[in-house]
């Protein structure tokens, strides 16, 4: 492995290795052997864990305990008919699950997934750690609306039509809640980097989601509404909107829409580890009795990940669960929320964090 | 690393009150059905006066300029004379506002508020002392002022106003931005006495950026005074915007942006004076001619009016051309001067005007002299004002202006100001000849004043005589605001 | 081909997105669509907010990311999809001032392509100004919020009420009552 390693730092020269070599073949990592199985699995733990709660089985039939099922989707998805409808917007159609999945997949790049390199030339576990990383989670947090807009409208259909406006109109009056929340640990870290921010819990001995409870609470609301979950999955609600903005769309098209989701919910899951939950550190990082919870005997900075991918579990089902116990909001109990209660909570959070900022 | 020292900010503490001041009326007009339109006017005139009496005392100013926040503003005699006179400015228009705004039955506290945040964005405008902070002002005073113009939302002609105000304010705002940011791009300074020492090395390494950069700053602050040819959007907008809005237009907001445009052109470019004075000097003729020349045909008193403006942006602009210490101050003294004549014309048009744009021609002034003696005196003051005739402030204003220009050798535009004053003689008086000479008839409309308006337009004539008749306190007042020439 | 990446690489690319802001920019005013006119100006910001990045100023390209691409273009985006503005396929783009804007345009552009010429040629300025701090890099992000917070903290509040007056605005003019 080394020597392939060095065979193409001498094929390509430092620049090229460094900047453009190592880093695709992180994204390449992180995304065929992490995330994609992640969600293929994901949704099978979804049919698993709401059939428990339902008192059902869930799917049971492909292989042992179904644990073949999501193959077995993946395949009836790849080979169904292509559809589009007449009269529809062929470009936009085709765009917008692509720029549904696409920002998810580019948020990765920035998430530390376990601790940087503790040696020169050791592994980092992210790909890349830039001083603007929470700024540019953000902005490309917005995006998907964009594939979702495209999606309804060019659907030419009056249920996605109307899908990708409540759509619009959620994920933006939820984005401002996000975004204050997103500055309560910010400050406190006093850096936009997110390994700097794990760091900076590390550092105070405790995970942001003890001093910023009340911007963890929020980022969780506004982030299950960002990625049109239940109780806030309005924009697809059946019983009013067929299947909302995707109503249209069949076979591998519907597929990335749905892959959309799901990223998009591991995205908002891994940010609010990495920022209130302490990315790759264990609980109580200050405590030393607890120091055989590093699990130091892992090479390379492994334990982290491990502490990492137990608490985005943790988030993910937490996601499954809200999904198996909470009625649809009604939309404009939904608005109501989101500006009359999230955005003052959030400022509020903010104001105090910045007093405490200033005098402690 | 500039100095920054948080307890500046007291020392703006005027801006900062009509801000807050603003912001108590817009909250007050949320309330319920709105503040009636008396009570949103005390609150405001309480306002204005205060902060008139911060701006006396708490900014202090020295003799020398007083740089503050990290620079980006400054205190100093130009800023307070031209923050006082746009204050007065401002208290004349909330008084001739009264009783339109509630004709109208349009809510008074919003329009209050706007207006009184429009003058905050004045008030910064003429303290700027960075492109940057002089221009986020002026544009907090030109959005306001577009809400303002349209603010008759259901007259077509105040959704006229205020979408082309709105879309040629937008384009020269955006032209000003790009001029200065092509300067910043040659100095790579904002402030403007860096500005003007980096300017002479940046002429010779920016090549065309400084040359194209200044010339489009101009363009813009040139659109702001409404000087030719910049001023095709002005007969449209002072027509259709509500009255005392174009009587707030034509004085405070010209005064602010000649302002700015005299700061900018002084200590920003004073590398650059023989350039601009050529520019001046050739806007300043067109404007003087063309604008004259357009009031002479129309027979809408408002649009007679906003030509006229046009043209006395023209008057000021000698000042700025000549470029001398007297240069300088006379037109801060004929802007003070211009401030109480304009909105003194203008509260006559309120006087007369009624719903539908009805009463605004100058046929509806016929036999006012025998309906109504005092407001027909109080017009003549002004309209000799605005021709220049003694014993007003617009005589005492121009001729310092002229023998400014004179002096510093532009006798050639002075000349044309002289004449083209002469040519303004005929339509102002055609207003005159219907008070004086002609009778009215059934249909024209009964003078309408009010306690407000009345208070306004004797001001306003007291104003203009005092200028006229004993100017020298005004004119040391004025030369107080003078500022350091190259 | 490496060597054409690595040494020209960043030209490449600024031209590349310098070429995309320029043609969506035509795009916004000539396209009939108003859908795709909106979209042109998404592309748009989207590029310019590359050339930012490609600048060194991370802050004001994901800035210009999060609130224009992903605020205020969705706001345009629902009020287009809200309104119906069909119409505006049968009314006229350009009014009979077309010839007179073409020249004054051309003119424009030839002055601009002009001062640009006259520059001498020469790299890309240091950026370093844009991510230091008393000249040490502290990152842009850093940079900018301390210039913004201390020198210009007072047009910053300006411009938190102009935007207060826009608001307010908006609401005046377009509430009926």
């Amino acid at each position: 492995m080394s020597g392939l390693l060095a065979a193409m730092l001498e094929a390509t020269g430092p620049t090229l290795f460094h900047y453009v070599l190592v880093p695709l073949i992180k994204i390449a990592i992180v995304l065929f052997a992490g995330v994609l199985p992640l969600i293929m699995y994901l949704v099978l733990a979804e049919r698993k864990v709401l059939g428990f709660m339902q008192a059902r089985v869930g799917p049971n039939r492909v292989g042992l305990w179904g644990l073949l099922q999501p193959i077995a989707d993946v395949m009836k998805l790849l080979v169904k008919e292509d559809v589009v409808p007449r009269r529809a917007v062929r470009w936009a159609f085709v765009l917008g699950p692509c720029l549904v999945v696409a920002p998810a997949f580019v948020i990765f790049s920035v998430i530390p997934f376990g601790p940087p390199a503790a040696t020169e030339g050791g592994i980092s576990w992210f790909v890349t750690d830039i001083n603007v990383a929470l700024l540019m989670v953000l902005a490309l947090a917005t995006l998907p609306v964009y594939g979702i807009i495209l999606g309804g409208w060019g659907s030419n259909s009056k249920f996605s039509l109307l899908g990708g406006l409540r759509s619009a109109a959620q994920m933006i009056s939820y984005e401002v809640p996000q975004g204050f929340a997103l500055v309560g640990p910010l400050l406190l870290a006093g850096t936009m980097s997110l390994v700097g921010i794990v760091e900076a819990q590390r550092d105070l001995g405790m995970w942001f989601i003890v001093p910023q409870f009340v911007a963890f609470f929020v980022f969780l609301v506004a982030g299950v509404a960002e990625s049109n979950r239940n109780p806030f999955d309005l924009p697809e609600a059946e019983s009013e909107l067929v299947a909302g903005f995707h109503t249209e769309y069949t076979g591998i098209r519907f597929a990335l829409f749905f892959l959309g989701e799901y990223a998009n919910m591991i995205v908002v899951s891994s940010v609010a580890v990495t920022l209130f939950l302490g990315g790759w550190l264990r609980p109580f990082p200050s405590v030393e009795a607890l120091s055989f919870l590093d699990l130091s005997f892992l090479p390379a900075g492994l334990g982290g990940v491990v502490w990492f991918s137990l608490k985005l579990f943790v988030f993910l089902f937490v996601y499954i669960w809200f999904r198996g116990t909470f009625p649809r909001y009604r939309f404009d109990q939904l608005m109501a929320l989101g500006w009359k209660w999230m955005i003052p909570l959030a400022l509020v959070n903010l104001f105090l964090t910045g007093l405490v900022k200033v005098w402690v | 690393m500039p100095a920054f020292d948080l307890r500046e900010f007291l020392l703006l503490a005027p801006e900062i009150l009509l801000a807050i001041g603003g912001l108590a009326l817009l909250l007050a007009g949320s309330v319920g059905r709105g503040v009636p339109g008396r009570v949103a006017a005390s609150l405001s005139l309480f306002f204005l006066v205060a902060t008139a009496l911060l701006v006396l005392t708490v900014e202090e100013v020295g003799p020398e300029p007083r740089l503050i926040l990290g620079s980006s503003f400054v205190l100093d005699g130009f800023a307070r004379f031209f923050k006082l006179v746009i204050l007065a400015g401002t208290a004349l228009t909330v008084l001739i506002s009264v009783r339109f705004v509630d004709d109208g039955a349009y809510r008074a506290g919003e329009y209050h508020a706007l207006l009184l945040l429009a003058t905050t964005g004045m008030m910064f405008m003429v303290g700027g002392f960075n492109l940057v902070s002089i221009w986020i002002a002026l544009e907090l005073m030109a959005l306001s002022s577009y809400i303002l113009a349209g603010y008759f939302k259901r007259e077509t002609r105040s959704n006229e106003a205020a979408l082309k105000y709105f879309v040629l304010g937008a384009l020269s705002s955006a032209i000003l931005l790009y001029g200065a940011s092509l300067l910043y791009g040659a100095t790579g300074e904002l402030r403007l006495d860096l500005l003007a020492a980096a300017l002479p090395e940046a002429m010779v390494t920016g090549r065309l950026l400084v040359p194209t950069g200044w010339l489009m700053l101009s363009v813009g602050l040139l659109f702001k005074v409404a000087a030719v040819p910049f001023h095709v959007w002005t007969p449209d907008v002072y027509v259709g915007a509500p009255t005392p809005v174009t009587a707030y237009l034509a004085a405070a907001s010209k005064t602010a942006s000649f302002a700015i445009l005299v700061r900018i052109f002084v200590q920003g470019l004073p590398t650059l004076l023989p350039d601009w004075q050529i520019v001046i000097a050739a806007v300043a003729s067109v404007t003087m001619i063309w604008g004259n020349l357009a009031a002479l045909t129309q027979t809408n008193v408002k649009r007679m009016l906003a030509y006229s403006s046009i043209a006395h942006a023209g008057y000021v602009l000698l000042g700025l051309l000549a470029a001398s210490v007297i240069g300088l101050w006379s037109v801060a003294f004929y802007l003070l001067a211009y401030t109480f004549i304009t909105l003194g014309a203008f509260a006559m048009v309120v006087v007369l005007e009624r719903r539908e744009y009805a009463g605004e021609e100058v046929s509806d002034y016929a036999g006012l002299a025998r309906r109504a003696p005092w407001l027909a005196a109080a017009m003549l003051v002004f309209l000799l004002a605005l021709t220049g005739i003694p014993p007003t402030g617009g005589f005492v204003g121009k001729v310092y202006l002229f023998a400014a220009a004179v002096e510093a050798g532009w006798t050639w535009v002075a000349v044309i100001g002289v004449l083209t004053s002469a040519i303004s003689l005929y339509y102002y008086f055609s207003i005159a000849v219907q008070m004086y000479l002609k009778e009215s008839t059934r249909d024209t409309p009964e003078p309408l004043g009010s306690p407000a308006l009345t208070a306004a337009i004797a001001t306003c004539v007291v104003a203009t005589l005092v200028l006229g008749l004993f100017p020298g306190p005004f004119i040391e007042f004025a030369q107080a605001a003078g500022l350091p020439l190259p | 081909m490496i060597e054409l990446l690595t040494q020209h690489g960043e030209a490449i690319l600024f031209y590349a997105f310098a070429l995309a802001a320029v043609v969506s920019a035509v795009g916004v005013i000539s396209l009939r669509n108003p859908m795709y006119c909106a979209l042109s100006l998404l592309v748009t910001f989207l590029a310019v907010a590359a050339l930012f990045l490609m600048r060194h100023a991370e802050l004001l390209g994901m800035v210009q990311l999060f609130v224009y691409g992903g605020g205020i273009m969705v706001l345009f985006l629902f009020v287009i999809m809200l309104v119906n503005l069909h119409r505006l396929r049968e009314v006229r783009l350009f009014n009979e001032q077309v010839p007179i804007a073409l020249v004054l345009g051309v003119l424009l552009v030839a002055l601009f392509g002009w001062v640009f010429l006259s520059l001498p040629a020469s790299a890309p300025g240091d950026s370093t100004a844009l991510v230091s701090l008393d000249g040490e890099v502290v990152g842009n992000a850093k940079a900018v919020a301390w210039v913004l917070y201390t020198e210009y903290l007072l047009p910053f509040e300006i411009a938190s009420i102009f935007l207060l007056v826009a608001m307010i605005g908006a609401v005046v003019l377009g509430r009926r009552d």
